[in-house]
């Protein structure tokens, strides 16, 4: 039987691979998705402090840190069993909104667009967001860094640092709002 | 002048070190003008097949990140160190092991057993494991694998040079690319970042003197915006930890947790961040130090958060 | 585990504890030759980058012997020392390292007996926990069995 293997699977986060199994006559007989990476963050998180949580947690992944992090901070709200202040659920607001903005930009135009705009069918080297930008016109290229420049700013002044926020805590924030210089 | 050909993978990575590639912003532009990327499965779409096809020493400089804990990422480590000139180690994992190395507080057979079977939400009644071969109708397929000690880049690879960071930020990973584009790179070995200090140089906060009758949490106390978080008693690693960062988190009044590594010359972080801690403790009374250790909740999980790999122990031991 | 003849690094402060293996030596006192003395100038001097280097390469235990609680020749050292290790231990436990491998006693220039009885209850102690490398970085089988 004639067996395709995409190894790996490119422009997204994480480790995969495909095997595409063909009948003789060149049919699909059956496809197999694996995932060839595991760290283990359900065991190595036993014997941590809770409070580092957010800050463990969001290593799961560089892209959507925040994410893991809100989570596990909400998680601290509900294990300590405060609420937290309307100032610090604003400032919690305002970076998981920048996050969300820079998220669906780096996955839209660097991930994604690539299938839309130059095909599947195009070549592999030119299947990215360079040949995206080739294709569409620089100010693209611009307009995509403009916008995750700005919103990591966002990020890196409410949350402490552009990549691995620091700034939560069970009931609230580790800082106030810095206000725009 | 022909373009410089780099690569860049991703080991037991989160992916956060390719968003700090990408957090030069528009730096990156320069980047492209001087230099083709040839392998980064996070943006581009060549795969291992056209590594294994590229000329030996073929690769100007790959930034390898991720720590190594599977025969996968071992594969790759070797691969792409016999495919490059420069092999470096950027971020935290492949410097020093970072938080996947924290599995090595536990191994292989207890990681499985909480990941497969005793998770809340899996169900998996007939206990299967993943095994690195496995038997279909159609043939057989494999997984790589799965180490029971997560290791680092250099302890697997030979590593020309290692940026360090839980991502680098942005100065660092420039300093990095700068040095590789204009050809004027550090001795063989060394750590790129700003500084070959402890943090503290770059904290703004001011240093009184270090006497701490007791440790506090985090959450425990709301710190003075001003005054050295060490000394008002939370658990900073600026003391024991490279600067180059701009003391981020400290002036989120979160205290450091140690990502930029052990400062210059420093071969075991934890080690030094537990005698640095033991200096400042304020007493002669045994059972009072033991009160104050008492406040320091996990102290192997805090002191080597990020280093467990690249510390001499390397991992706990189970019996 | 009744051949196991364990290695002990027994770090001894110059002034206090490794004058006193010293006396214990020249009056003839019986000393494990488990124990290998380095000495240092000061307890003091006993970081835990020390402790940790001589059990990752092998030391089944370590002993860090110093002068008593205001007898420093340093003033001050061996209170370093007494901060330290319990903090030490603490982790030491965390990564699977009995807390019983790493001892701290004070032991005076005068004390050929004291040292002597020290090293031979301290040997005595690490025979009965074993050695210290069970199951360290051994090589685990390639295939997991099914849970």
């Amino acid at each position: 039987m004639k067996r395709i293997t995409i190894d790996p699977i490119t422009r997204l986060e994480g480790h995969g691979k495909i095997t595409i199994f063909l009948n003789d006559d060149g049919s699909v007989a059956n496809v197999y998705f694996q995932v060839p990476e595991l760290r283990g963050f359900e065991k190595f998180s036993e014997g941590r402090p809770a409070e580092d949580m957010p800050q463990i947690t969001q290593r799961i992944c560089g892209v959507c840190p925040e994410a893991h992090h809100m989570a596990a901070t909400k998680a601290l709200d509900e294990l300590f069993h405060v609420e937290p202040t309307s100032t610090a659920k604003k400032l919690r607001e305002l970076l998981y909104s920048a996050f969300f903005v820079t998220d669906h930009t780096t996955h839209f135009y660097i991930l994604a667009a690539p299938d839309f705009v130059m095909g599947p069918d195009a070549p592999p080297a030119e299947r990215n967001i360079l040949g995206v930008i080739a294709k569409v016109g620089l100010e693209l290229g611009g307009a995509v860094i403009n916008t995750r420049k700005q919103n990591h700013w966002i990020i890196q002044t409410v949350g402490g640092r552009p990549i691995h926020p620091c700034f939560g805590l069970p009931g609230g924030v580790s800082r106030v709002w810095q206000g725009i210089a | 002048m022909a373009k410089l050909k780099i690569a860049l993978y991703w080991a037991a990575s989160c992916g956060g070190c390719e968003i700090a590639t990408l957090a030069i912003h528009e730096k990156i532009l320069k980047l492209a003008e001087v230099a083709d990327i040839v392998f980064w499965p996070v943006g581009l779409d060549f795969k291992y097949a056209d590594v294994e096809r590229m000329e030996d020493n073929s690769v100007d400089a790959c930034l390898f990140n991720g720590a190594i804990r599977n025969e996968e990422n071992e594969y790759m480590a070797k691969l792409l160190r016999a495919k490059s000139k420069i092999m470096i180690a950027y971020g935290s994992c492949a410097y020093e092991g970072c938080i996947p190395g924290l599995s090595n507080f536990y191994n292989r057979q207890l990681t499985f057993d909480r990941v497969y079977i005793e998770t809340p939400s899996t169900e998996n009644p007939k206990k299967i494991f993943p095994q690195t071969k496995v038997k279909v109708p159609e043939g057989e397929l494999d997984i790589p694998e799965f180490y029971d000690t997560v290791k680092t880049l250099a302890q697997t690879v030979d590593v020309d040079y290692f940026v360090p960071g839980c991502p680098p930020e942005e100065r660092t990973t420039w300093l990095a690319l700068e040095a590789l584009i204009s050809g004027k790179l550090p001795p063989k070995g060394t750590v790129i970042s700003h500084s070959v200090k402890a943090l503290c140089e770059e904290c703004p906060r001011t240093r009184e003197e270090k006497k701490v009758k007791k440790f506090y949490r985090p959450y425990e106390i709301i710190p003075d915006p001003e005054k050295c978080l060490l000394e008002q008693g939370l658990l900073c690693y600026g003391i024991a930890t490279r600067g180059g960062c701009g003391a981020l988190c400290p002036q989120a009044n979160m205290p450091c947790t140690g990502c930029y590594g052990p400062v210059e010359g420093v071969i075991d972080q934890g080690a030094h961040f537990l005698g640095a801690l033991s200096s400042i403790i304020d007493s002669n009374d045994p059972e009072e130090i033991q009160r104050i250790i008492d406040d320091i909740p996990d102290p192997a999980g805090t002191f080597y958060r990020y280093s467990l790999p690249d510390s001499l122990l390397r991992r706990a031991r189970i019996k | 585990m009744d051949n196991f003849e364990p290695k002990i690094v027994a770090f001894c402060c110059n002034w206090c504890s490794y004058a006193g293996a010293d006396l214990a030596g020249t009056s003839r006192m019986q000393c494990p030759s488990a124990i290998r003395i380095i000495r240092v100038m000061c307890s003091g001097r006993v970081s835990p980058f020390l402790v940790l280097k001589a059990l990752s390469v092998g030391a089944d235990g370590v002993l860090i012997l110093g002068c008593h609680p205001g007898d420093c020749h340093y003033i001050e050292g061996n209170y370093k020392t007494l901060r330290r290790i319990p903090l030490l231990k603490k982790m030491l436990k965390q990564l699977g390292i009995e807390e019983e491998r790493v001892r701290l006693e004070w032991v005076s220039a005068s004390e050929g007996a004291r040292f002597t009885e020290v090293t031979n209850s301290f040997t005595q102690s690490i025979k009965n926990l074993g050695s210290s490398t069970l199951g360290h970085l051994k090589q685990s089988s390639k295939e997991v069995k099914h849970g």
